[in-house]
């Protein structure tokens, strides 16, 4: 324990307590709002923060802090399931075809270069045309436009791997390509795969945000701290705390994501133990 | 030795530390150079040897801090120069060879540009007067002008681009030619072709060099006096004959002894082949373009060898001679067009899975570089207890017990099982290699040039490990090398292969003794060895007297007793 609590490092825990507290308030969010989100209340539309609502109220007067309450909740497995099934799915086919090469390799990459060819948000735009502007939607599209990129980083990492003599040395014992696989090249990806994925996290609560923005993403009344953004352009001169306390969330989950994401590929690594 | 005036280079107290750490990487370090003068500076990885003399241009890394000590060039101070002092210095006064002829010339140039660029820099010449010394200097060292000017650095091999390398430095006619390792990359046959040329050249331009090396036999046969260098400090220098005559320090003398040695033959019981290759055949196919293959390259020609229990045999050659191939083929890394492999009798790549797996569990192989062959990311227990994983009906508890018995059989201790590799030096890791190799009690172990990438002293003690552990467990072993010195150590028999054949085999005593084939020959004549002399010194042996020896003989420099 207090070999851990050394080589604890401060990204670890400054990260940590970032993206723990944002868990805590959107776990509670789920039982228990000051306010009832979705209530209307005329008698207090665009309260300043303070007072009776801390955070102050939107233009039909529903309380923001509750609202971003229940946001957090959305907007982060929207985040997390695009992110997770992209990954995995990348991940896969990335080992696959990096390790098998050859006609599969030509084939899956093919395919995946076209996709990559769309920018992210247009094919995102165009998937959630067919899937539905809902919230399974936009993890679906969000899933689809990042899997291209995980395959290449995964598949970058594997061809480079797969020269190294410990492969060989794998082969030479008797263990089969799936072991290999799994037990020493998916293992070496992962740093390179924290930091892709951590990054891709906050784009996709951006990606859910600008969605949002063109309203392709979470139908209203429901809030995520991407629609509650969009929906405070229209009143930003006259109420700003609509669009600040969003933003705010947003920034702070990337830093703590960020952070988090640095502090575990370290640790993930062995290399990287003990140079702090 | 005479005491002359003004030396050309005196580094006085000369202290280097990384900067951030203050870690001392060069320490104290004095020396002197005259006009001319071959200098050897010998020591191990990490002892300073090129970052000494890189400060001698200003070129140390910016991570390094010059923290004590003077530097002078002809009279002049190096570190109190202006850059721009330091540019007209660089190449025109203080040339420098590189270790890697590969990476040492601009991909993107042609060589006719290449070679300019330092006479541009550096004189007033006009473009046809350029040309000429340029033709001229080509010629100098063996490469068709013509041809060469406007080719690119990727035509040519590597001796060929050290050769170019060392045309280019010697155009401006230095006073002094550092050369960093100039010749460990190359082939051993190049190797020389390429030293002597460099040794030529600097005695036509009266340069003095400065030659930075592990290669105690290389130093020692073309340089006059030798520098021992140890963790940054400066041991022992001195005339190169005396120093090896009768090393002072202890670390020069563990250097010397760990210079590999030929050890006594051993009889081998005739028995039926343990492994027989027949007219073995691997072609590699090139590139696979869209549109189907293009004509392969072939990279062995039908090998035979068979391999005795309890042998040890080594095959050696140049780079593209098919040794690793071969022994990749054997191994079953490689797909072999044509010709079999049978193992205690069986025959291999049949449909018989059995006999497959009998072979991977008794045949292992040991890499060349540990740093590449040891997942980083796996403790050293479970990279030794990996093997056993296809080994049946074994407990944790005896698994465990194993994986320590194995450390312990090469040299670490059970505390060594929770360790990362990139924790552990070079020779720990390859101990490891070895551990992991030999777990499973293999009858038959390759081994791909196992001890290359180490250090001399490090090496000797690996060598003395494997040859041990065969001893001890008796396997069978194929010994993949280009070092001739470390294959009359431990080899019982030797193959010379060259471009995918083999041209020669025979005991090694035979084959280093009474070579054969004009190949062989060339590979030992090429290569110098150092001979115990009884009395802890070592001298000079030439293992192959031929015309080129005598006329290296007649190369060397004035002031070399014998």
């Amino acid at each position: 324990m207090k070999r851990f609590k050394r080589r604890l490092a401060p990204n670890a825990w400054i990260g940590g307590l970032i993206v723990g507290s944002l868990l805590l308030v959107a776990g509670v969010g789920a039982f228990w709002t000051p306010y009832d989100p979705l209530a209307l209340n005329f008698t207090a539309q665009l309260a300043p923060p303070g007072g009776d609502y801390w955070l102050g109220t939107d233009e039909f007067g529903r309380d923001v802090l509750s609202r971003l309450m229940v946001g957090a909740t959305t907007s982060a497995w929207i985040s997390l399931l695009s992110v997770g099934c992209a990954v995995l799915v990348g991940t896969a086919l990335g080992v696959l075809t990096g390790y098998l090469r050859g006609a599969v390799d030509r084939v899956i990459m093919a395919f995946n270069d076209a996709l990559m060819a769309f920018p992210g948000i247009l094919l995102a735009l165009g998937l959630m045309a067919v899937l539905g502007a809902n919230r399974y939607g936009i993890i679906g599209a969000l899933a689809v436009a990042y899997t291209p990129s995980v395959l290449r980083v995964v598949r970058g990492s594997v061809l480079s791997l797969r020269e190294r003599e410990f492969i060989d040395a794998s082969r030479v014992m008797g263990n089969s390509g799936l072991f290999t696989m799994g037990r020493h090249v998916l293992p070496n990806c992962v740093a390179p795969l924290t930091v892709l994925a951590t990054s891709m996290f906050g784009w996709a609560l951006l990606a859910e945000s600008a969605l949002s923005f063109l309203g392709l993403g979470v139908p209203p009344p429901a809030p995520t701290w991407g629609n509650m953004l969009a929906a405070s352009r229209s009143h930003f001169d006259e109420a700003v705390w609509l669009g600040i306390f969003p933003g705010i969330c947003i920034s702070l989950t990337l830093l703590g994501i960020n952070l988090l994401g640095d502090a575990l590929r370290d640790r993930f690594d062995p290399r990287m133990r003990g140079l702090q | 030795m005479s005491t002359p005036a003004a030396p050309l280079l005196r580094v006085q107290d000369l202290s280097l530390a990384v900067a951030h750490s203050g870690t001392r990487v060069v320490d104290r370090v004095s020396f002197t150079l005259q006009a001319g003068e071959l200098v050897g500076i010998v020591g191990e990885s990490g002892s300073g040897k090129t970052l000494a003399a890189r400060a001698i241009m200003g070129l140390e890394p910016p991570a390094i801090r010059r923290i004590g000590g003077e530097i002078e060039f002809a009279g002049r101070s190096v570190p109190a120069m202006t850059p721009a002092e330091l540019r007209d210095l660089r190449g025109a006064r203080v040339g420098m060879v590189f270790q890697e002829p590969m990476t040492s010339l601009n991909p993107a140039m042609r060589v006719g540009r290449q070679l300019e660029e330092g006479l541009i820099r550096h004189t007033k010449f006009a473009p046809d007067e350029r040309r000429r010394l340029i033709a001229e200097m080509l010629l100098r060292v063996g490469i068709d002008a013509d041809a060469a000017l406007q080719a690119y650095p990727h035509e040519f091999s590597g001796g060929m681009r050290q050769r170019i390398m060392l045309a280019s430095v010697m155009l401006l006619k230095p006073a002094l030619l550092l050369a960093d390792e100039p010749t460990t990359a190359l082939d051993a046959v190049v190797q020389r072709e390429v030293i002597e040329l460099m040794v030529g050249l600097a005695r036509d331009h009266a340069t003095a060099v400065l030659m930075i090396s592990h290669d105690l036999a290389m130093v020692a046969r073309y340089t006059q006096r030798v520098i021992v260098m140890c963790r940054g400090e400066i041991v022992e220098q001195g005339p190169t004959e005396q120093l090896l005559r009768q090393p002072q320090h202890p670390y020069t003398r563990r250097l010397l002894a760990a210079m590999p040695r030929r050890s006594p033959a051993r009889a081998v019981a005739a028995a039926p082949p343990l492994v027989d290759v027949r007219q073995l055949v691997v072609d590699y196919g090139s590139r696979r373009g869209l549109f189907g293959k293009g004509p392969g390259k072939r990279a062995l020609h039908g090998i035979d060898i068979t391999i005795q229990p309890r042998e040890v045999v080594a095959v050696v050659g140049g780079s593209g001679s098919g040794k690793t191939t071969l022994g990749r083929a054997i191994a079953g890394l490689l797909q072999p067009s044509a010709g079999e492999i049978r193992f205690d009798g069986q025959r291999l790549g049949t449909t018989d899975a059995a006999v497959w797996r009998d072979y991977r569990l008794n045949c292992q192989m040991v890499f060349q570089d540990p740093n590449s062959s040891l997942d980083p990311r796996m403790s050293v227990g479970a990279l030794v207890g990996e093997a056993l994983r296809q080994v049946p009906g074994l407990s944790r508890a005896q698994r465990q017990a194993r994986i320590v018995e194995s450390l312990n059989e090469v040299g670490l201790d059970a505390g060594h099982a929770s360790r990362f590799p990139h924790e552990l030096s070079g020779g720990q890791r390859q101990r490891v290699a070895i551990a992991r190799a030999v777990i499973r009690r293999p009858r038959f172990v390759i081994a791909d040039e196992p001890v290359s990438a180490l250090d001399m002293t490090v090496r000797a003690q690996i060598l003395e490990l494997f040859a041990a552990l065969q001893e001890r467990h008796g396997f069978a072993c194929m010994f993949v090398s280009h070092d001739l010195a470390v294959v009359e150590q431990v080899a019982d028999r030797v193959i010379v292969m060259q471009d995918g054949r083999i041209v020669e085999q025979g005991s090694r005593d035979a084959v280093f003794d009474q070579p054969q084939h004009e190949y062989t020959r060339r590979l030992l004549s090429a290569i110098p060895a150092l001979q115990a002399s009884g009395d802890g010194g070592v001298r000079l042996k030439w293992r192959i007297e031929d015309a080129g020896t005598a006329a290296a003989q007649a190369a060397r420099p004035l002031g070399l007793i014998g």
